[in-house]
């Protein structure tokens, strides 16, 4: 996870976090190894967002939850939505 | 032959009921209980008339209770002017124009004379009183001008317990209100300058019915032009007739009054008073010995037998319309009557509306204009539109809006943010599926109140929490959308860290006398930004309140309403007229997205004359009202078929004259309020007679149309369509 970030909340009291997270990995693509490195835009709500919140900045991490679109007009624009986390290390 | 009494009652029946009257004698005004039905109602004697003995079997008049003095045939008249302007029952005219108490089948005692508290030496109470006591403070320094009840409980809830402890100590006195001849000297009337005398000349030396348009730019000293004609006018026995647009004000007006006639007895008449208030209020007018009346627009139909003087203050505002009910105006009431009374009226304005102001144009009235600012070195403020497209901007402020603030904060000043929408944003919305809040009972967005935690409907009331999740996909992430006063308070403080923001709108100040404790705060200069609703707008004068920034103005311009523009140019008027009243400039500021428009090159002229002449010729254009005269029906129901088909049967009613435009009944603008569905129909004529003609004869029939569960009106001279 790049940074921590602002906690928000929604008018109903729901605390939510919106971040960016790190990924880097090698994968095998069309039988060949290769290195990945992107950053995604995340997005946790409720308890997952106060846990994340409590998290050293540059932890590392595995997540697992599911993609969603920023908005209505914008559906090719993908936010990871967290569900589950584990800390690595 | 027997005597009977034609009475009119609060039923929705245009007709007059017939009592027999035994024995006694009885007037025409008189108060009557009568049976009706299985029940009593209080009534008004309209008329008397002899009828054969047996001829007919009538119900007798139950008893008279004598309580309220015989109602003036000048008045009743003024009822029946009023009853067929509007097309409504005299019944329920008359009960409108009555004080609650005088409407029910009770006789009505007063409870006591009513007193006014006063204070000598407003020093010595302070002194005496907790330096952090400001609710009892501030109300001690009202004192210094003799107050009723109700204004003092105005200004704090517990005022009243404050002042009977005060007066066992002997701190304050209290007088009845008839003894209050010999009290203080008047507070001297400041020099008036020539703008102002001459209009003074010209209202104090008009013999018989003048009406006056008193034009003067915000700050220009209309008050003062009033109060001393009105100076004259006392001065030769007759009452003074003084409307105000908001109840809001009528404190503010009462004590600048006061202090300037101390000898005269004011009587102020405004619903936020007790029903026992108002009837005492409105039987001292009645009987001659109120000499100034002064409230809001049901004030206009008080009795008032020596009245020599109407003024209507800020004549252009709509609160003057009654919305529901007798739809009366109670602007045009006040002209009628002064030219029944053959006495002058006076209508002031910055802003006046396009009906007064042609009928300036054509003469009918007569213009005075007060062209500067009251104040020496006053100097009416700059005004700069602030385009909002890809423009710099924080929060929806644009970047030059805020400096201007920081500026003015900077010297000390206070600063005002204006956004006539209260709340903390217009809906809530899912950003994800597009769902957003709405009414189930009105075609309209539900508000959010974050502070409550509720979403509410403005126009009927109803209201929930806040949903946890989009009640269509589920996301939990609901989002706050646009932006209203409580949302502008939270994102000023955030960028002024440490400044005192004071929101003044109708939820902070829901609590009697908030309203009076935020001005107080003003004056007392305890904020530094105001964030205001269109209830900062009018009649407020603050001495350090330079710069005003508009928020949200355009909503006025793309209105199907032909006169949103002409109110918006009358609210953003008003608004950038509270800043700079005194020496230093003010500045206004108004964002907008759409600044080619004409109407904000017409803002910035400064000149009301072109933006009155433009809106004028195309209202002559377009054949809109003042050059053609309207009438409204407004038809609501469970379904809108219901609605239309009803509208169709009054269409029916009328007989086709040349210069009459009878519309078809189409769905009004907010289709569904409060569970029904509404549907109008208009009715347009070249001129008032013919409309008036055109009802009349349409009368018969639509008195027996059958409307089941339908809820009918009529809206003659609507303000809003």
């Amino acid at each position: 996870m790049l940074a921590t970030g602002p906690l928000r909340h929604t008018p109903a009291g729901l605390p939510i976090l919106e971040t960016v997270i790190v990924h880097q990995s090698e994968q095998q693509e069309a039988g060949r190894p290769r290195k990945v490195d992107c950053e995604a835009p995340i997005l946790a709500m409720g308890e997952t967002a106060l846990a994340l919140h409590r998290s050293p900045p540059g932890a590392r991490m595995t997540v697992k939850g599911f993609l969603a679109a920023r908005s209505l007009r914008r559906k090719q624009d993908l936010v990871l939505h967290i569900e589950e986390f584990e800390l690595l290390n | 032959m027997i005597c009977a009494a034609q009475v009119a009652l609060d039923v929705p029946l245009t007709r007059l009921f017939s009592y027999a009257v035994d024995g006694g004698l009885l007037a025409v005004g008189e108060r009557v209980f009568v049976p009706f039905g299985h029940r009593v109602l209080s009534g008004v004697v309209a008329g008397l008339e002899e009828v054969a003995e047996g001829s007919m079997t009538l119900k007798a008049v139950q008893s008279v209770p004598r309580d309220l003095p015989c109602l003036s045939p000048e008045w009743l008249a003024l009822c029946r002017f009023v009853a067929d302007y509007y097309h409504h029952p005299l019944g329920q005219v008359i009960a409108t124009a009555l004080p609650a108490v005088f409407r029910i089948p009770e006789v009505f005692t007063p409870a006591q004379p009513p007193l006014l508290y006063r204070c000598d030496d407003v020093e010595a109470l302070l002194a005496r009183l907790a330096a952090r006591a400001t609710a009892q403070r501030r109300v001690a320094q009202a004192l210094a001008v003799p107050q009723t009840a109700a204004s003092l409980r105005a200004l704090a809830a517990p005022a009243m317990r404050w002042i009977a402890s005060w007066l066992e100590q002997g701190w304050i006195e209290a007088v009845p209100e008839t003894a209050m001849a010999k009290g203080k000297a008047a507070t001297n009337a400041p020099v008036p300058n020539p703008e102002q005398a001459r209009a003074v000349e010209a209202i104090a030396s008009a013999e018989g019915f003048v009406p006056f348009l008193l034009f003067g730019v915000t700050g220009s000293g209309k008050t003062e032009v009033y109060l001393q004609t009105i100076a004259t006018v006392l001065a030769r026995g007759k009452q003074a007739l003084v409307l105000v647009p908001e109840i809001n004000l009528t404190p503010q007006a009462e004590s600048a009054f006061r202090a300037r006639f101390p000898q005269a007895r004011i009587v102020s008449l405004h619903s936020r008073l007790n029903d026992s208030e108002r009837a005492q209020g409105w039987l001292a007018a009645m009987r001659g010995e109120a000499d100034i009346v002064l409230g809001t627009r049901l004030a206009v139909l008080a009795p008032l037998p020596r009245l020599g003087l109407v003024v209507v203050d800020e004549e252009h505002d709509a609160s003057f319309k009654q919305q529901d009910g007798l739809r009366y105006s109670a602007r045009d009431i006040a002209v009628y009557r002064a030219s029944q009374e053959g006495i002058p009226v006076v209508l002031g304005s910055a802003t006046p509306s396009l009906e007064s102001w042609r009928n300036a144009e054509s003469g009918r009235y007569r213009l005075l204009e007060l062209p500067a600012r009251a104040v020496p070195g006053a100097a009416l403020p700059e005004l700069r539109v602030l385009s909002m497209r890809r423009a710099p901007q924080r929060d929806g402020l644009h970047e030059s809006a805020i400096a201007a603030i920081g500026r003015a904060l900077d010297r000390g000043e206070q600063a005002l943010v204006f956004i006539n929408r209260r709340g903390y944003a217009p809906t809530l919305a899912c950003g994800e599926c597009g769902w957003s809040a709405s009414c189930r009972h009105c075609s309209a967005r539900l508000v959010l109140h974050l502070g409550a935690r509720r979403l509410r409907c403005h126009h009927c009331g109803y209201e929930l929490r806040i949903p946890p999740a989009c009640p269509d996909c589920g996301n939990q992430d609901l989002k706050p959308l646009g932006r209203g006063t409580q949302r502008l308070e939270e994102n000023l403080q955030a960028l002024f860290p440490g400044r005192n923001i004071l929101r003044i709108d109708r939820d902070s100040t829901r609590r009697k006398g908030a309203m009076d404790a935020a001005l107080e705060a003003v004056h007392a200069g305890e904020a530094d930004i105001l964030v205001g609703t269109q209830m900062l707008a009018k009649g407020h004068d603050f001495p350090r309140l330079n710069c005003v920034l508009v928020l949200e103005a355009d909503s006025g311009l793309f209105s199907v309403d032909y006169r949103a523009e002409e109110r918006l140019f009358a609210l953003l008027t008003q608004v950038a007229g509270r800043a700079g009243r005194r020496e230093q400039p003010g500045e206004v500021l108004v964002q907008t997205q759409f600044p080619e428009h004409p109407f904000y090159a017409q803002l910035l002229q400064r000149d009301y004359r072109v933006f009155a002449d433009r809106a004028l010729s195309e209202r002559r254009d377009l054949r809109l009202p003042p050059f053609a005269a309207w009438a409204l029906f407004r038809a609501e129901a469970q379904q809108l078929d219901s609605a239309l088909e009803f509208l169709r049967t009054v269409k029916q009613c009328f007989v086709p004259e040349p210069g009459l435009t009878i519309g078809d009944p189409v769905a009004a603008t907010m289709l569904k309020k409060s569970g029904l569905e509404r549907a109008q129909l208009l009715v347009s004529a070249e001129n008032r007679q013919l409309l008036q003609r055109a009802l009349a004869m349409a009368e018969p029939a639509m008195d027996r149309l059958k409307a089941g569960r339908i809820r009918w009106s009529l809206d003659v001279d609507p303000a809003e369509v």
